[in-house]
């Protein structure tokens, strides 16, 4: 059926004016700048005869200097600063005087008088930057230019986030994540010297039949048992107890360990097997898939086993298991949220262990993307630094869009995605434990509802107060910062 | 009684001409003013001071003085007794303007490397920042960073392969009375700097040396054999390696010693210095070198100069084709180029420190003994500065001209 002329005409003419209504918003943006900087020039002319007439010389060649930044052939800076012409009508470099601050009393009246010439323009820029749908890129450069003219416009540093931290103005987040970095190193040892001593918890006569248990251990939350030694075996209860205490005192979470949380630790090798076929109510293509992994959830993922040879990475094993227990039980998180199972897993894991030896994602080894294998064995290397590895990544063009990662789960995820993540938690967990919580939170109630799971936008919004860009944009910020 | 009047005075005037250190005394000269080791000025340079220090208990053992020059660049140790010590200290100055006024101190930004130029390569960025993943303390738990592997501190391995930052040492320059203190400097050297053991023992063999790491040097004043000899000469030829070394480090043999050659010429139009030339001098060879340099290469035009025949020429040698052919390069560039050359020395500085490195298996490097630019990387510096027929150039210039001295 062919459609009437009149609706193509209307196709055809959105098709036209849309690009022209963008273009219009952006020239309004620029129109309206270049307005107020004429302003703008004008009130740093009568800062700089301010200057000039209580002797501030060195300030007032600064302040024509600037000006300059905003028109190079400023007539009135241009002689202030003393240029001629030469020949051609090019500017001759002035000659060389040493300019110096000769009033003591007049430079303490200069950072109100510097504030009030750029206070016009800054408020003006505030409002457009408010009207406009800017980017953060745009807006960062406004703020800069403001930033010239007064390092310390209080306004600016406030809606840029800033705070100042010794003579340096940095965001907020930097210096709340260094207090709270000192907070999550206390709150692992407390966690850790808190934990109820372990007794001996005999294992029932179907557990006994699993493996020959060298070690039964437990307290009233969990048992351990282990075909190795008791050391091992109380390092692990040690540190998945106190990942419970830990989870709820940086989050305010109700965390629990399900009911009788059991980890089956088999040390030797040649035990995996007897111990996977034992597992009752498992379908043979299920006991081959546990084959295939050096730990797993058994008894409906309730209780966790633990294959790994090598104890370091059983001890890691059973703490991201952990976790990933206690982060449903407080927020419903599951692995099919992948930015918090992975991102807040392997950060505090770290934190508890000092090693991030177990990854959910599944994509990544399997696929042929040199990229991805590249990054994959960078980041197995016990020696890698994800926090360097991911501010390279996300200030390189391949930076992986946040939105995107906190809608994938495990089995999408690339490793880009996984230290995209890893990054995101850290920030939130150091910079802004409260929103991190609610947007765990949010996240695991989004699970819920398919439609709201596939877009974290409106959560980071109304949570961080943060566009999407903005916070890619922060966290890139607030990692370069993190020293 | 007459006779013991006169007795006396004498005495007394051989009282007044004892060694300035009587009393046990180091006596240390700068800017016309004497100080005891103890009571340095103020604004001596550390520098210099250190290099004082180094001597001082020698100098005291064996009684020789020290006089700094006005820039403390060099401290010049000479025995106390001897009168020559301010015409010494006036040579001494005279070099250092000399070569101020032919070798001024060069821009030192960093050249494209001779090996990345050949191919072309981009030159490497800048390693980006790294943040730290822990900025306070890593978690309890975290494995032991493994050691980085980083480019060790420039530190030779054996001597002479040093490498150390341009005109930032204080040299010291000994004029020793005899063999047997010129064995006990070499001891005090070894002393002081164990990995000069090896060169020790060449050392010994020789007359005199100049060395980069410490920044000294040291001949015999009238060493056994010695017939045709200046005193002046013997100075001012080691000064002016000590002062290249110090400015353009570890340079071929043909610039050193074209460069000292140079000097001499520079001071009476005469060339008396000849390290490890172990033949008779005749006198009139002494000022013919311009004159032998100009017929040996006025019917070269056919046959221009290869690097071949001066380049490679090593040290601890006497060439006499090759000596001649270096001074007359020297002065093709101190001359025709004189703008240039010091930025030419700059660049054998810089690839000299650039290509000397053996890589070790665990990623660090070592230098390597005697290293010397290759004729062909020499001759690339020499004609990028230049032109593309340098030696065509050098062998026309030296075949027709009849050179007088460099003023000084």
């Amino acid at each position: 059926m062919a459609r009437s002329p009149k609706v193509i005409i209307l196709a055809v003419l959105g098709m036209l004016l849309f690009p022209s209504l963008v273009s219009a918003q952006s020239d309004g943006f620029q129109r309206k700048r270049a307005e107020a900087r004429v302003e703008l020039i004008k009130s740093q002319l009568s800062l700089a005869e301010w200057c000039s007439l209580k002797e501030l010389f060195l300030e007032r060649d600064q302040v024509y200097t600037r000006i300059l930044t905003l028109e190079p052939d400023n007539l009135d800076a241009r002689k202030g600063l003393r240029y001629g012409r030469n020949p051609d009508g090019s500017w001759k470099d002035p000659p060389a005087r040493e300019a110096k601050n000769r009033n003591p009393k007049g430079l303490e009246e200069l950072p109100a008088r510097r504030a009030k010439a750029i206070g016009r323009y800054r408020d003006t820029m505030l409002e457009l930057l408010a009207s406009e749908s800017t980017d953060p890129k745009l807006r960062r450069e406004v703020y800069d230019e403001i930033l010239r003219f007064d390092p310390d416009d209080a306004r600016i540093h406030d809606v840029a986030a800033e705070t100042k931290s010794g003579d340096q103005w940095v965001l907020a987040d930097t210096v709340a994540a260094k207090a709270r970095r000192a907070e999550i190193k206390t709150l692992v040892q407390s966690s850790k010297s808190d934990v109820p001593a372990a007794e001996e918890a005999p294992p029932t006569p179907e557990e006994a039949a699993l493996a020959a248990w060298n070690t039964a251990i437990g307290t009233s939350s969990m048992r351990v048992f282990s075909t190795g030694d008791e050391p091992e075996a109380q390092s692990i209860l040690t540190t998945c107890l106190a990942a419970e205490s830990l989870l709820n005192a940086l989050f305010g979470f109700q965390a629990t360990l399900p009911a009788g949380y059991t980890i089956f630790v088999l040390a030797h090798e040649g035990e995996k097997d007897g111990f996977i076929d034992k597992l009752p109510s498992l379908t043979t293509a299920e006991r081959d898939f546990i084959r295939g992994l050096q730990s797993s959830g058994v008894n409906e993922d309730k209780h966790v086993a633990l294959f790994d040879p090598e104890p370091r990475r059983r001890l890691d094993n059973s703490v991201r298991h952990t976790i990933g227990h206690l982060l449903h039980s407080a927020c419903g998180v599951t692995a099919q949220c992948g930015w918090v199972w992975e991102g807040a897993g392997l950060y505090l894991t770290r934190e508890l262990c000092g090693t991030r030896l177990t990854w959910f994602i599944s994509k990544a080894p399997a696929t042929e993307d040199k990229e991805q294998q590249t990054l994959r064995s960078v980041l197995l290397n016990s020696d890698t630094n994800w926090m360097n590895e991911a501010l390279k990544l996300l200030d390189s063009e391949a930076a992986p869009k946040l939105d995107q990662v906190m809608r994938r789960d495990p089995n999408v995820m690339t490793m880009q995605d996984m230290l995209a993540a890893y990054a995101l938690c850290a920030y939130l967990i150091e910079s802004r434990p409260a929103d991190a919580a609610k947007l765990f939170q949010r996240a695991g109630e989004n699970l819920a509802s398919p439609t709201a799971a596939t877009d974290p936008v409106p959560a980071v919004q109304e949570i961080l107060g943060l566009t999407i860009p903005d916070l890619e944009d922060r966290v890139r910020r607030w990692l370069k910062e993190r020293r | 009684m007459v006779l013991s009047r006169l007795c006396l005075s004498i005495g007394s005037l051989a009282l007044l001409a004892l060694p300035a250190v009587a009393g046990g005394n180091v006596t240390i000269t700068w800017k016309d003013a004497t100080f005891a080791p103890g009571k340095l000025p103020a604004d001596l340079p550390e520098s210099a001071r250190a290099a004082i220090n180094t001597w001082e208990q020698w100098a005291k053992e064996h009684e020789y003085r020290m006089t700094v020059d006005p820039a403390a660049r060099l401290v010049l140790v000479t025995p106390a007794e001897r009168s020559i010590h301010e015409k010494q200290a006036e040579i001494l100055a005279r070099t250092c303007k000399w070569f101020d006024e032919i070798l001024p101190v060069p821009d030192r930004t960093p050249v494209v490397k001779a090996a990345e130029a050949s191919s072309s390569k981009p030159t490497p960025e800048k390693p980006p920042d790294v943040i730290p993943e822990d900025p306070e303390s890593p978690p309890a738990g975290t494995p032991p960073p493994k050691p980085v592997k980083t480019e060790p501190a420039k530190k030779a391995t054996s001597w002479g392969a040093a490498s150390l930052q341009p005109d930032s040492q204080t040299g010291v320059m000994l004029v020793i009375r005899d063999e047997k203190e010129f064995a006990t400097a070499l001891d005090e050297l070894g002393k002081a700097h164990p990995y000069l053991k090896d060169w020790l023992a060449s050392a010994r063999k020789n007359t005199g040396f100049v060395l980069e790491q410490p920044l000294c040097g040291a001949y015999i004043e009238i060493a056994s054999g010695q017939e045709e000899w200046s005193p002046e000469h013997e100075l001012l030829n080691r000064v002016a390696q000590m002062l290249l070394l110090s400015r353009f480090g570890q340079l071929p043999n043909w610039l050193v010693q074209g460069v000292a050659w140079e000097a001499e010429m520079g001071f009476d139009a005469s060339i008396w210095c000849f390290p490890y030339r172990d033949e008779f001098v005749y006198t009139v060879e002494h000022a013919a070198w311009p004159i032998e340099v100009k017929n040996t290469f006025n019917d070269r035009a056919k046959d221009p100069l290869k690097m071949e025949e001066f380049a490679m020429w090593k040290r601890g040698t006497y060439e006499h084709d090759a000596a001649q052919t270096s001074w007359g390069v020297v002065r093709f560039l101190a001359t025709q180029h004189k703008a240039k050359f010091a930025q030419i020395l700059e660049e054998f500085r810089q690839t000299w420190d650039v290509q000397n490195r053996k890589p070790k298996p665990d990623g660090t490097w070592e230098r390597m003994k005697d290293y010397q630019l290759p004729a062909s990387a020499q001759l690339k510096i020499l004609t990028m500065h230049t032109s593309a027929d340098f030696l065509k150039k050098a062998t026309a210039w030296m075949g027709t001209q009849d050179p007088g001295p460099s003023k000084s």
